[in-house]
């Protein structure tokens, strides 16, 4: 949710490609196996288990024809003597058998767990965000012209809430307490998290004006905003700000995740630019990134 | 077997002839025999020993009423909830069907935990019976899915927010986390993608593999036999005549009676329930399911339903500061490990696993480790069958340290899941980080104070009050 790339980059995307890259790939040994029967190089070696086969046997299938240029290849092998002696001359039919058996065996199974494969991967792309998830991803216009300060509105952006805070001087004051408890003072540690017009301490364009993403960066449940410094259950030394209902995370005014909380992040600050003194575009950076 | 080689069916009176005719063609009275009438159970299974056939019972009872609830149910963002509250107000006896299938989900759980417990106390899942102990432990995962899944479908705020929890969950895995909950919720947040697709799961995915695990449990189980809660084998002391065990009896007609007596209590606590308490105290319903679901808003409190508390509360104890407690207790661990073992390539494993962890620990966030170990709770149960050394299986021939053991495991289960109930408090979170540490060590210790201890000899024989 952090990011703001759509599933074009994904690992999921690209396991996608793979399959299918791969798929060609055996498509195109396929055809290599092919071209090397009509060459007739295939034929340049050979083979001496020929003679045990029906007639026509290698000529079924494409597939099995590969398999004869696989075989008569490592029959080339052990005539450059990697396998001294040739062993292979010294079977028995039947051995020969089972081996070609179980050859033919393996190279099935992998084959046919490559089409498996293969044919899982449209069942698991319809899984990702379609076109009209990712289509409602635009950005969104706020009125900030009737928040007054001390109060907080939320507009939604991407079917998650956004929060904008009109902070008062005595609010902004607390960021200075709260400079010790919070974890990641300066938002260095996820940069994707936070813009660079809004790494400082009131993590904003304008000071007074906060603009967050609320959702707590540990399970993404919604915290509660806790404004008022006073002493509470969860931390005796409140100075104002957010608390997580779920697991217990607490933010300060500036969305900033106090040291020691489930939570391992600040709340994100989505792009945003000013429009007007009253109008915001949250999901969009003034550069258009 | 040719079909002429059968014998006819005999004993069914009028239906004989049409039996037969069946038999001929399929094997009806193989599977009546194999499976009931000459299914020889031991006799003196005990009150533990209602609650597989019962579990049987709630599956078929989710099945059929989740059948008639989907006639109504309609899975979509902008309907679900409604459809629901028409369900319970408009179709004729919905509000019963709906009832049966909400308290039915709690009781499949408190059956199944039950069941669980039983073979923790009379070792079920030793040796042979490890296959029919992690079928039941898939079935167990399944079952925690089916209802995660089941959850969202009334699209009320804790259907919602505890469904973006879960699927948050597989976030924190690294690298593929979160296009791995992209691609869960097929959107970025859970949305009507996310309860279009549940929903196909919980009606059909899921029940379908969990049909297909009870299938295979039992046919596990009916290949080994039973255990007791002797926990010796009976097929040991045969009948030289007729080849039964001398301590068995005909699952048919002896268990099919005394298990449909269970079936008649069971029933009557959970008509009880379910007419006068269906959302038992907010535990089977909970109350902010009442509120339509809120992607802006998370209700001030949330918890999931009772059955995953206890995995939740061990989400919830890890935090930073406690990563020094399972640091310490995991160097602690290995060092008991090394103690156990002389092969050097073993050691040095050991260690090097050992280092990679700790590595870890303070180098990948608490919530990620939060995620491992409520998951290693859950499949830590798969290792039983391999961590448990004594010499006996059942729990009244084992020694002082395997009781307490126990005992101490169920109140750590009892009081993880309270606190998983209940808001976070500095107090909730150290106690709940130590019965962790108690849930752990009463596996990840199994292997010494099983061996250790003192036990009594198991009899040849069951113990049985009756006649010898």
């Amino acid at each position: 949710m952090q990011r703001h790339a759509g599933p074009a980059q994904s690992p999921l995307a690209r396991a996608v490609r793979l399959a299918a890259y791969a798929h060609l790939s055996g498509v195109a040994s396929e055809f290599i196996a092919d071209l090397v029967e009509r060459c007739g190089i295939a034929n340049s070696f050979p083979d001496p288990r020929d003679a045990a086969l029906p007639q026509g046997f290698h000529k079924r299938l494409s597939a099995q024809r590969f398999f004869k240029f696989c075989l008569s290849f490592r029959g080339h092998l052990c005539k450059m003597a990697l396998f001294p002696g040739d062993r292979r001359n010294r079977m028995t039919d039947k051995e020969l058998d089972q081996k070609k058996r179980r050859l033919l065996v393996a190279a099935t199974s992998v084959a046919g767990g490559f089409a498996a494969g293969a044919t899982a991967v449209p069942f698991v792309a319809s899984m990702l965000p379609s076109e009209r998830a990712k289509a409602a991803g635009a950005p969104v216009e706020a009125d900030i012209g009737n928040l007054a300060p001390g109060e907080m509105m939320r507009v939604e952006w991407r079917g998650k809430p956004v929060w904008i805070v009109r902070r008062t001087p005595e609010m902004l004051a607390t960021l200075k307490d709260t400079n010790d408890k919070v974890a990641d003072p300066n938002s260095v540690r996820v940069r994707d998290l936070t813009p660079d017009y809004a790494r400082n301490e009131h993590r904003s364009i304008k000071p007074e004006y906060l603009v967050v993403v609320g959702i707590c960066t540990h399970l993404g449940c919604s915290p509660v905003d806790k404004f008022k410094a006073q002493a509470e259950a969860f931390e005796s030394d409140w100075k104002g700000g957010f608390y997580c209902p779920c697991h217990g995370s607490l933010f300060d005014l500036s969305g900033r995740v106090y040291k020691n909380k489930p939570a391992p992040d600040n709340l994100p600050v989505p792009p945003h630019q000013y429009v007007s003194d009253t109008k915001l575009l949250i999901g969009e950076d003034a550069k258009g990134a | 077997m040719a079909a002429t080689e059968k014998r006819p069916v005999t004993g069914a009176g009028p239906f004989n002839g049409v039996l037969t005719w069946v038999d001929r063609r399929f094997p009806l009275m193989q599977l009546w025999r194999e499976h009931l009438a000459e299914y020889y159970a031991p006799k003196n299974f005990n009150f533990w020993y209602y609650f597989g056939s019962l579990a049987l019972l709630v599956l078929v009872l989710q099945i059929v009423t989740g059948i008639f609830l989907t006639m109504h149910y309609k899975p979509d963002a902008a309907q679900a909830f409604a459809s629901v509250e028409y369900i319970m107000r408009d179709v004729p006896g919905g509000w019963l069907i709906r009832y049966m299938h909400s308290t039915g989900a709690s009781a499949f759980f408190v059956v199944i935990y039950l069941h669980m417990f039983r073979g923790l106390m009379y070792g079920s899942y030793r040796q042979p019976r490890e296959l029919i102990w992690i079928f039941g432990m898939l079935i167990y995962l399944t079952m925690m899915a089916e209802a995660f899944f089941g959850y969202l479908l009334p699209w009320g705020q804790m259907s919602y927010w505890g469904a973006q929890v879960i699927v948050n969950l597989f976030d924190a895995i690294p690298l593929i986390g979160p296009d791995l909950a992209l691609w869960i919720r097929g959107d970025y947040v859970v949305s009507d993608a996310t309860l279009n697709r549940f929903f196909s799961l919980h009606v059909i995915a899921i029940p379908l593999v969990l049909l297909g695990l009870v299938a295979a449990h039992i046919m596990a189980l009916h290949e080994v036999g039973s255990n007791n809660p002797d926990g010796v084998e009976i097929k040991n002391v045969k009948d030289p005549v007729t080849g039964h065990p001398v301590d068995g009896i005909p699952f048919h007609p002896y268990y099919t009676v005394k298990d449909t007596l269970g079936v008649v209590v069971f029933l009557i606590v959970f008509c009880t329930i379910m007419f006068f308490m269906p959302e038992f105290g907010g535990y089977f319903l909970e109350y902010n399911n009442f509120i339509p679901a809120d992607p802006l808003k998370t209700p001030t409190h949330i918890a999931p339903v009772w059955y995953f508390t206890p995995y939740y509360s061990i989400l919830r104890a890890i935090t930073e500061d406690f990563m020094w407690v399972l640091a310490a207790a995991l160097i602690a661990y290995a060092g008991l490990l090394l103690t156990a073992t002389r092969n050097a390539l073993t050691r040095a494993a050991i260690g090097a696993v050992t280092a990679v962890l700790l590595a870890g620990f303070f180098t990948i966030d608490p919530k990620v480790w939060g995620v491992i170990l409520m998951g290693a709770a859950v499949m830590i149960f798969f290792g039983l069958p391999w961590l448990d050394r004594s010499p006996v299986k059942s729990i009244r021939y084992k020694g002082a340290l395997t009781k307490s053991a126990l005992a101490l495991f169920v109140v750590a289960f009892v009081v993880l899941g309270y606190f998983g109930t209940q808001p976070v408090t500095t107090a909730g979170t150290v106690l709940s980080q130590i019965f962790t540490l108690v849930y752990f060590a009463f596996f990840l210790l199994m292997p010494w104070y099983s061996r250790m201890e003192q036990v009594k000899p198991e009899p040849a024989r069951v113990a049985w009050k009756g006649a010898h």
